[in-house]
């Protein structure tokens, strides 16, 4: 990542000097771009995962169907959905696909939500019924896989209790996780330290309080929903698990993890090899080298046309 | 020398040089890197065109409940489950599974020898949401080890991971990438993902005669077979 944006950061402010400069900053740019594919490949080779939440208090249970793709496929993420339910992950193949919402056991024919959607290779997403049973909506909410910072998961908040016009969540002597949320609009995600949560929830027609268990590399989303009597629950989900950090999520009720976690993943590449079947030719060049190669050139080309002038 | 003409040979020189050793690793600190196991000590990487799966064991079925609610699992669940055998039939790979930490400096662990694969012991188990890491030498001082034909893998192809219960969890091939070390996508290997997926790491590219080391890492990513 630092590589990718270093590269441009260079160029800009090399810009301003003459303009054979600029040029060979921006070759230097280009060459950055190119010897350095890692920093660009945002997305892993991989599945598109998709799952459904059925998010609209007083609807009735509901099947997520989605059909398309590459190979046509239909795949049903959930034939009888109840309100605040949340929906195992399928790994569909990348490609454009349409999420139709129809009455538990009914046909297809009879949905009364529809999109269509595009998937990418290794993205997470979430069809998410909200809003109210006179004006439903089926929303395509776009889960992050970025990791989280070392120590912390990222959580957002789904706001959909009736109760709750909007829903303000705070971990006790903790983060806010979300300061006034809308009914039926998730929120972006949130940093929050590992460990065990009590949280506060307002904006209901009473105050409420959870306890979440969150752990370090780790992301979630809140569901809120209506409880009995008014009060707001919490649903916990997990979006995405990454890879796990000593000494996190030991933290006792309402603080957080009480040992400091070291990095979440390795640093840097991996020393697999001892060389035994490298040869001179071995591999393919990189593509660096052309590149320097043709830039001396370039360079060698343009001193003597000065030189000459 | 004018100064636009010194700025731009410099420039073409930072280019040369930049990305001359763009790929390669800093050499080791205390000389140049030695590989983990003394070659005497090696035994010869281990092949098997025709792998066979084990007859034990039984397909895992993928974590339905969700994990959020779920109950840490206690030591002797998480030693049930560890990966002990990785098999690639498409490479010929049928491989022990060891368990692999960090560096002091925080690089990832690689295995002793040539004919092991690796389990980074933070990622996620067989079957279980999250990347499962593996990561395997492509050659040793000799000649080819574990991974040698990692680089080979295509989209589709079949792996399975038997975890020390006699389980096996099989995963489908997505795709195979190569980056250079110093610029490895960590959080594209490492990072959350919302279902079991695996990734097996090894090196390729060039070899840096200077630090004793591949300038590029291979890494196959597969997704749990459904």
């Amino acid at each position: 990542m630092t590589t990718s944006l270093a590269a441009p950061a260079t160029a800009t402010r090399w810009a301003a000097r003459p303009s054979l400069v600029a040029l060979v900053a921006l070759a230097l740019a280009l060459a950055g771009v190119l010897t350095a594919p890692g920093a660009w490949a945002a997305a892993a080779p991989g599945q598109a995962w998709v799952r459904a939440a059925h998010a609209v208090p007083g609807l009735e249970g509901m099947a997520f169907t989605v059909t398309g793709g590459p190979d046509d496929d239909t795949v049903t993420l959930v034939d009888d959905a109840e309100y605040g339910s949340v929906s195992d992950y399928e790994a569909l193949a990348p490609g454009d696909y349409t999420a139709s919402v129809a009455p538990a056991g009914e046909a297809e024919q009879s949905a009364v939500l529809v999109t269509s959607f595009t998937v990418g290779q290794s993205s997470a997403t979430t069809l998410a019924a909200i809003g109210t049973t006179d004006q439903p909506r089926l929303a395509t909410l776009s889960d992050d896989l970025t990791p989280p910072a070392a120590g912390t998961a990222n959580v957002r908040v789904l706001p959909a209790a009736a109760a709750a016009p909007t829903v303000t969540v705070e971990a006790q002597d903790g983060p806010t996780i979300t300061d006034v949320a809308v009914f039926g609009q998730a929120t972006a995600y949130a940093p929050v330290p590992a460990g065990r949560w009590a949280l506060d929830l307002s904006g209901g027609r009473k105050d409420s309080k959870a306890v979440v268990d969150v752990e370090a590399g780790n992301v979630y989303t809140l569901v809120v929903v209506d409880g009995e009597d008014g009060a707001l629950e919490v649903l916990p989900v997990t979006d995405a698990a990454g890879t796990s950090q000593p000494g996190a999520g030991q933290g006792g009720a309402g603080g957080p993890a009480a040992t400091a976690p070291g990095a979440a993943a390795p640093v840097g590449g991996v020393q697999t090899g001892g060389g035994g079947t490298a040869t001179a030719t071995d591999g393919v060049p990189p593509t660096g080298v052309a590149l320097s190669v043709g830039a001396l050139v370039l360079g060698a080309l343009l001193v003597r046309r000065r030189v000459g002038a | 020398m004018s100064v636009r003409r010194r700025s731009l040979l410099l420039g073409a020189a930072a280019l040369a040089g930049g990305a001359l050793t763009g790929c390669a690793q800093g050499p080791a600190p205390g000389g140049p890197a030695s590989p983990a196991a003394s070659p005497s000590s090696l035994p010869p990487a281990s092949f098997s065109a025709g792998a066979s799966a084990p007859d034990a064991g039984e397909e895992v079925p993928v974590p339905g409940g969700d994990p959020a609610s779920t109950p840490q699992p206690g030591q002797e669940e998480l030693a049930a489950a560890r990966p002990v055998r990785v098999l690639v039939p498409a490479i010929g790979v049928d491989a022990d599974v060891v368990d692999l930490g960090v560096t002091p400096d925080g690089a990832l662990e690689v295995p002793s020898d040539g004919a092991s694969v690796g389990w980074f012991t933070r990622s996620a188990l067989p079957g279980e949401r999250g990347p499962q890491v593996l990561a395997g030498h492509v050659d040793d001082e000799r000649g080819p080890a574990v991974f040698y034909r990692l680089r080979e893998l295509e989209a589709g192809a079949e792996i399975t991971v038997v975890r020390a219960d006699g389980a096996q969890v099989g995963y489908r091939v997505d795709g195979v990438e190569r980056y250079p070390k110093d610029a490895f996508p960590t959080a594209t290997v490492y990072g959350p993902s919302p279902g079991p997926v695996l990734r097996l790491i090894t090196c390729g590219g060039t070899f840096d005669r200077s630090t004793g080391h591949y300038r590029d890492n291979t890494v196959a990513y597969a997704t749990v077979a459904a």
